[in-house]
């Protein structure tokens, strides 16, 4: 190694011990950025190459289904393809669309029960809303008769506008199509999350996935989901 | 979930614990360590690689050698330590395999969506577009430099525990670090000082020798 880039070395580390201005607002502008979340796409692909974690499958019932195996990797996907989800309104049916996703659902799919979920209630608790509701299990444009959640209770939420819930959706979704049968607003395990119910075209059960109110492209993350088979 | 002994649950034993586990044969163990870990490993790969598919592949290349060759853990530095140098070292690799790096944006989908998709606040928008601007500034660095700005200035870690991931001298820590700071300097100035209308603010004289000789370097690597 030359004298000079030796000396270069010495000088980039006395840097180091004593930064310059421009250095300090450097590092103050690193140490602003938001800290990120692996993708849950990513997070199952890893779970499905270690030993499977089995808490899920020990405690929801026989016919609940492990998911894990029948996600794809979403990095895989071109990423630039979910950025186009459009909103259109007709017959009074809320409709996005996205080259990733296809939500199609009626009006006020966004419920409040306020219900307790834990892992081992979610596959009785989540059918018993959509009975409840009105909201058929096997489709996606029944009426509903419960009241949706009022505005001011969604504000701040992915759920508060149909942008943020498509979002929410295109994070959280492996599917190229999925119906969104309904969103409950209520708590697991203490915690205010969103409980998405939805359906994959072609897949004989209900895709529940626990998230966190702040659910969207930069917080993928999917607290539980468990696959309700159908009957 | 519970350990082996099954009195104590997985989520309350330390990383060593785990580890020791896992070396044993515990199916769950490193499941645990992957869910402390993940967030950490990520955030370094992808900021360090700029490139959500090349990070994940590298998180994966890693995480697989890392539970694989557990037994080689010898416990002199700590497990996140490790975990983070088998990614790092993975992210690197990956560098070197290839014949030039790509210097692009990082896809909204992951560090900032389109601002189109998201109702938000002016300001909000404004964090995201500063943090998708630092983003690419750091993707844009060396590998060598921006990995040990991630490690540093981003993430936290020490000197010495930085150069425990990166296989290298607490001093070659610091001058990569130091090169990788000056660089951004002058990407990122418009950022440090918004009045400025996009330009780097002058450096006082007594600075502007060093900081010269720095960027020379920055761009000779």
């Amino acid at each position: 190694m030359s004298d000079s880039i030796l000396l270069e070395d010495r000088e980039a580390q006395a840097r180091f011990e004593a930064p310059h201005d421009s250095d300090m607002a450097v590092i103050s502008l690193l140490s602003s950025l938001p800290s990120l979340t692996m993708p849950a796409d990513l997070v199952a692909d890893l779970q499905r190459r270690f030993p499977p974690q089995t808490a899920l499958i020990q405690q929801t019932p026989a016919d609940v289904i492990d998911i894990s195996s029948r996600r794809r990797p979403r990095w895989m996907a071109p990423l630039a393809v979910a950025a186009s989800v459009a909103l259109l309104l007709t017959l009074g049916a809320v409709v996005f669309r996205s080259t990733d996703v296809t939500i199609v659902n009626a009006d006020g799919p966004v419920l409040a029960s306020g219900t307790e979920y834990s892992a081992s209630n979610l596959a009785t608790e989540v059918p018993e809303l959509l009975n409840t509701a009105g909201l058929s299990a096997t489709s996606a444009v029944s009426e509903a008769r419960i009241a949706p959640a009022d505005a001011a209770a969604l504000a701040g939420t992915f759920a508060a506008s149909p942008h943020s819930i498509g979002s929410c959706i295109d994070a959280i979704t492996d599917a190229p199509t999925a119906q969104l049968v309904a969103i409950d607003m209520a708590t697991f395990r203490g915690t205010a999350v969103g409980v998405i119910t939805s359906r994959v075209s072609g897949e004989k059960g209900l895709t529940v996935s626990v998230v966190p109110t702040n659910c969207g492209a930069e917080n993928a993350a999917i607290l539980e989901q468990i696959v309700i088979a159908d009957q | 979930m519970e350990s082996d002994a099954g009195s104590v649950p997985l989520t309350e034993l330390d990383d060593r614990a785990l580890m020791a586990l896992h070396v044993q044969g515990n199916t769950d163990a490193f499941g645990e360590l992957f869910r402390r870990h993940r967030d950490r490993l990520w955030s370094v790969a992808l900021r360090t690689l700029g490139d959500p598919e090349e990070a994940a592949d590298a998180v994966q290349d890693g995480l697989i050698s890392a539970y694989r060759n557990a037994a080689s853990y010898r416990g002199d530095a700590a497990v996140t330590t490790w975990l983070h140098r088998i990614v790092v070292n993975a992210c690197l690799d990956r560098v070197r395999r290839r014949t030039s790096r790509p210097t692009v944006a990082l896809p909204d989908d992951d560090l900032a969506p389109e601002a189109s998709r998201l109702t938000v606040r002016r300001d909000a928008m404004d964090e995201r577009e500063t943090a998708l601007e630092i983003n690419r500034a750091l993707a844009a660095l060396p590998p060598d430099q921006a990995a040990a700005v991630v490690l540093i200035d981003v993430e936290g870690w020490s000197v010495e525990e930085a150069a425990v991931i990166l296989d290298c001298p607490p001093g070659t820590v610091k001058s990569r670090c130091s090169r990788g700071r000056v660089k951004l300097a002058a990407t990122l100035g418009h950022l440090r000082n918004p009045e400025s209308d996009g330009r780097v603010p002058t450096l006082p004289d007594s600075q502007v020798s060093s900081a010269e000789s720095l960027v020379k370097e920055v761009g000779t690597r």
